[in-house]
């Protein structure tokens, strides 16, 4: 990277740290309460919901499974086992539970 | 525990907040990110090591901020595009403090130099103004950056050498 494009970069620095120093007391203020009520959601439910939840979804699952594949199987040889009916059955609404755990895998697989 | 990720907060609250503002325009949204981004990190990350706060931090933030884009072109396919990039644009100058009442001079000088960079900004595609942001201010390295987009090291690359010629060439005259 060339020198001008280093002196781009610290001039930019610069300008932006200016800008977080100079907020107003009104902005700060408002991050301050925001602080406070993150600080405060962790104490009333710092016992995490996803064991839980996973747990319900399984458990959810495995019933399901079990109401699908019971009728149709007076034999002992085990039921086909189809992954795409395993996906419905525990496929839920909450877009924010796959997103994180899309979040959980790029945390396994970079800082794992 | 809770007081250093207090701290923790404390100390980075402000660039979280600016750096969203800065992605999406709008303050008011900015501070919702930003407090959604602590309270996710708290409620699922306080018992982590102090050192991996930083990184998921910053993933939450871009997290928030892609969800935030993508809702915004949900209600512009809904209300129709036009009428809303209208609103945004005005929203997005209103939001700024009026810097008379604080500051001599030099403050002015400064604030008008955000001011034309942030112009700047506004006018890179989302993805390659992350990549500068993180990379330049937050002095990340391409890896992390790329971890806090969610993307590969290669396309970081190329965002921010994208995003870097782009300004250097919007703001090569009036740059201070």
């Amino acid at each position: 990277m060339n020198s001008k494009h280093v002196d781009f970069e610290n001039n930019a620095k610069q300008v932006l740290d200016d800008s977080v120093t100079s907020m107003s007391a009104a902005t700060q203020s408002k991050l301050n309460q925001a602080r406070h009520v993150a600080l405060s959601h962790g104490k009333k439910s710092y016992v995490s919901y996803l064991p839980w939840f996973s747990g319900l979804v399984a458990a959810s699952a495995v019933a399901l499974l079990l109401i699908v594949v019971m009728p149709s199987a007076p034999s002992l040889s085990p039921p086909s086992f189809n992954m795409n009916q395993l996906e419905q059955l525990v496929m839920v609404e909450d877009l924010d539970l796959y997103s994180d755990l899309e979040f959980y895998q790029w945390l396994d697989d970079d800082n794992g | 525990m809770g007081d250093s990720l207090d701290q923790f907060l404390a100390d980075n609250e402000r660039q979280a907040f600016r750096m969203a503002q800065l992605a999406i325009g709008h303050r008011d949204d900015a501070l919702d990110i930003v407090q959604n981004a602590m309270i996710k990190l708290v409620q699922k990350y306080a018992n982590r090591d102090a050192d991996q706060w930083g990184p998921l931090f910053h993933r939450i933030v871009q997290r928030q901020i892609t969800d935030w884009y993508r809702r915004k072109k949900v209600k512009q396919q809904i209300f129709g595009i036009f009428q809303n990039n209208d609103e945004q644009a005005g929203s997005y100058f209103e939001e700024y403090e009026d810097p008379v009442e604080r500051v001599p001079d030099k403050l002015l000088q400064s604030e008008q130099a955000i001011s034309v960079l942030e112009k700047a900004l506004q006018e890179l595609p989302m993805r390659q103004r992350q990549a500068f942001l993180l990379r330049c201010w937050q002095g990340m390295s391409t890896k992390q950056t790329a971890q806090a987009m969610g993307c590969s090291d290669g396309s970081v690359k190329t965002h921010y050498h994208r995003a870097l010629s782009s300004l250097r060439t919007v703001l090569g005259e009036a740059w201070p």
